[in-house]
């Protein structure tokens, strides 16, 4: 074997760091190189215990529709609305995920509507409800995004109007309304099922083709690559929350100017701050792989950047913590621009994107993106 | 000159016995070579890449952004990025440099360019700076060393990508609508009053003959590609908020109007709003746009000015038709060059150079 990482002129020093060196190239012949173990933590422990909980919650929900439409009652409503936000909360782990199987085909969207600008949930599935259509998770899988997954329920459950007991209850369309909960509950975990089977080893192994890169494999043709897919999903998650959950639909930053609160996302449940709770803790998982070898200890090891390793982590918890303070929901909020806690969720997640987007990239030396950057 | 490149760039490829395509990709996957300009930690190339390697490579000062292949002459022509002055000549059999042409005095490129149809005139969008920016086309004899024999007004700032239509006399041209001057670097002195639209020009007489205004005014209509009926597909950059829900891609046909691509129910699918390269198969069947800033591709349907298909590739931007292998040939800036093949769910691997970022756009050795 060939031993780049060590010089010749080192091997001719003591016998004891001969033998200190051989001791390395051993270890290094039996162990795999850090970017594999932080790929292979980061997925074994990160990302396929995320879609696991999302198709075990993704369940629950499905049980507890149908166990409330089999006999409508105020507990079996409160109970889905309970299983909704649990599986919003798993959701929330696997939606920045800028890799594998979720991208493909346009999964995300089955899943989650949103923004929703022009209310074409509503309508749509007030539309289905009306129409003679059969109501089967067949008929939910042909028919389009907007009526599909967490968005379509959560108005289901939700909405002022209609997202109450009565509608399940008294109403001529309760059937209809109901075997659509039912429906559309058994679809969506059809589709949080799919994705983890998807990186199960025992099933679609995506888990491999991330993990086992080189010059065979189609899609990673080595470690960076594949490397370069976390810190995005690290990016693109936090800027998503800023941007798109947060400063956007308050209206607090000075372009945009006046608050558009129906762009939060989940404002119907009024669960706009949990979900961004939970994409925090989710996002920080995957820096640090939970408790495996994750990007942080390679920074660490690899990179001399302990330093910016812990920066990175003390950021999360800030910013966790920022939004755990916040009182009250998005939604409800009556002058963002004024309230105070929300902008010190502000500063700590601009922090927070700015170390991920411009520190992390060049200790890692892993470009965000080249031709993003290109502006032409 | 020519360059065999492979460079072990992470600690995992030096456990590996070898580097490069494997022999079993090699045998499967083939592919056209390819002309684009390139980074690496070395610094900023141009040149051609056959199958594995530089077949021509050539160091520059600047980031290149497009190319071309004068086929009569045997020559490659690189466009620097704007807003770069120098254009290069390239022997393309030998790979040495045989020109380097400057914009003459008051003007820069904005890295784009296309042939006339008997190949005598090189045509390219150029930044008329003493004019306040006003967007020019160049008019370059190839047979004279490429001098510069004139300007023709366009009648529109910040001309960007253009190409020349099937009937060998008129220039179709992107406007961008974006006025930069260099004295101010890439900043954009006209936010609230861009003019981004579609022109056509007719070569002969020097006058722009057709005009489409794009439906916004922040809409910057940056890339197209024209197919072999005169279909032309025009691609956009968001100037305004993000992301702003318009349709980024258009089809035009001459005498009609703008048409706007349907991607269905999903504008979402562009959060950046951003379309960096567009190409048409020789069928005209089909087109891509590659979408760098939401890593993906775009696969689209000519007859039905549809989105067929979204293919995921991370910092996409090169892509080009090579219809000898009927695939699409997309480059990234991870250093990967992926085959798309209309009929396939799945991007297929051609090449990869690690460490290697390659620039926007590709085009053929062919």
């Amino acid at each position: 074997m060939k031993l780049p990482t060590l010089s010749t002129r080192k091997l001719k020093g003591t016998t004891q760091r001969l033998l200190l060196a051989v001791a390395m190239v051993s270890a290094a012949a039996c162990s795999p190189p850090p970017s594999e173990k932080v790929l292979v933590s980061t997925s074994k422990l990160a990302v396929l215990p995320a879609y696991e909980r999302f198709s075990h919650s993704s369940q629950a929900l499905a049980l507890a529709a149908d166990s409330f439409c089999s006999a409508p009652s105020s507990e079996g409503i409160d109970l889905t609305r309970t299983h909704w936000r649990t599986t919003v909360d798993s959701w929330s782990g696997v939606q920045n995920l800028q890799f594998g199987p979720l991208l493909i085909d346009n999964q995300a969207w089955k899943i989650q509507f949103w923004p929703d600008k022009k209310n074409l949930i509503a309508r749509k599935v007030e539309a289905l409800i009306r129409s003679d259509e059969d109501l089967s998770e067949k008929r939910i899988d042909d028919a389009s995004v907007v009526v599909q997954g967490l968005s379509s329920l959560e108005y289901l459950l939700f909405d002022h109007k209609v997202g109450s007991l009565n509608s399940y209850a008294n109403t001529d369309a309760s059937t209809r309304r109901c075997a659509l909960l039912v429906a559309v509950s058994d679809h969506l975990h059809g589709v949080a099922k799919g994705l983890h089977d998807a990186w199960r080893p025992e099933s679609g192994n995506y888990l491999q083709a991330f993990t086992k890169t080189g010059p065979d494999n189609a899609e990673y043709p080595d470690d960076n690559v594949a490397l370069a897919n976390l810190l995005d999903t690290l990016v693109a998650g936090v800027e998503l929350i800023k941007r798109d959950k947060f400063e956007r639909p308050l209206g607090l930053t000075s372009s945009d100017g006046q608050a558009q609160i129906y762009l939060l996302e989940w404002w119907r449940s009024q669960y706009s701050r949990e979900a961004i709770t939970a994409n925090l803790m989710a996002l920080k998982t995957v820096f640090t792989a939970a408790s495996g070898y994750g990007l942080d200890d390679y920074l660490s090891d690899v990179k001399q950047r302990s330093d910016l390793s812990a920066q990175i982590q003390q950021q999360f918890d800030s910013s966790l913590s920022a939004a755990n303070a916040i009182p009250n929901s998005l939604f409800s909020s009556a002058e963002p621009r004024k309230q105070a806690e929300l902008i010190a969720f502000q500063n700590e997640i601009t922090t927070l994107l700015s170390l991920l987007k411009s520190d992390l990239p060049t200790a890692l030396g892993i470009s965000l993106g080249f031709n993003a950057k290109d502006g032409d | 000159m020519q360059r065999r490149r492979f460079i072990l760039a992470s600690g995992a490829l030096l456990s590996m016995p070898w580097m490069g395509v494997s022999p079993a990709l090699a045998k499967t996957a083939k592919f056209t070579p390819v002309i684009s300009a390139a980074s690496d930690g070395e610094g900023k190339h141009i040149g051609v890449w056959r199958d594995d390697h530089w077949q021509v490579f050539q160091t520059i000062a600047h980031r290149g952004h497009d190319s071309l292949y004068h086929r009569q002459r045997r020559e490659l022509v690189f466009f620097s990025r704007r807003p770069g002055r120098e254009m290069y000549i390239v022997d393309s059999k030998h790979g040495g440099l045989l020109h380097t042409i400057s914009s003459e005095n008051g003007y820069h490129y904005y890295g784009h360019g296309c042939l006339s149809a008997d190949g005598r005139y090189l045509y390219t969008t150029e930044n008329h700076i003493a004019g306040d920016g006003a967007g020019s086309i160049g008019v370059y004899d190839c047979q004279q060393d490429y001098q510069c024999v004139g300007h023709m007004d366009c009648d529109g700032i910040g001309p960007h990508e253009l190409a020349l239509m099937p009937d060998g006399k008129t220039l179709a041209i992107a406007i961008g609508g974006i006025k930069t001057l260099p004295a101010s670097g890439r900043k954009t002195l006209n936010p609230d009053t861009m003019t981004p639209a579609l022109h056509y020009l007719d070569i002969a007489s020097g006058q722009v003959v057709e005009r489409h205004a794009a439906p916004h005014f922040q809409l910057s209509l940056r890339h197209l590609d024209v197919s072999s009926s005169g279909q032309v597909i025009i691609g956009a950059q968001f100037q305004g908020s993000l992301p702003s829900r318009l349709p980024l891609v258009y089809s035009h046909q001459r005498g009609g109007a703008l048409t706007a691509m349907s991607y269905g129910e999903l504008p979402l699918q562009f959060k950046q709003d951003y379309i960096a390269s567009i190409s048409i198969d020789a069928q005209g069947i089909h087109a891509v746009t590659s979408c760098p800033r939401d890593n993906l591709v775009c696969l689209w349907d000519l007859r039905s000015l549809q989105l067929q298909g979204v293919y995921p590739l991370r910092d996409s931007a090169g892509a080009i038709y090579d219809a000898a292998y009927q695939q699409f040939i997309l480059s990234n800036g991870n250093g990967q060059l992926m085959a798309l093949k209309p009929e396939q769910a799945k991007l297929i691997p051609l090449a990869y150079a690690p460490g290697t970022h390659w620039d926007n756009h590709l085009t053929l050795l062919r």
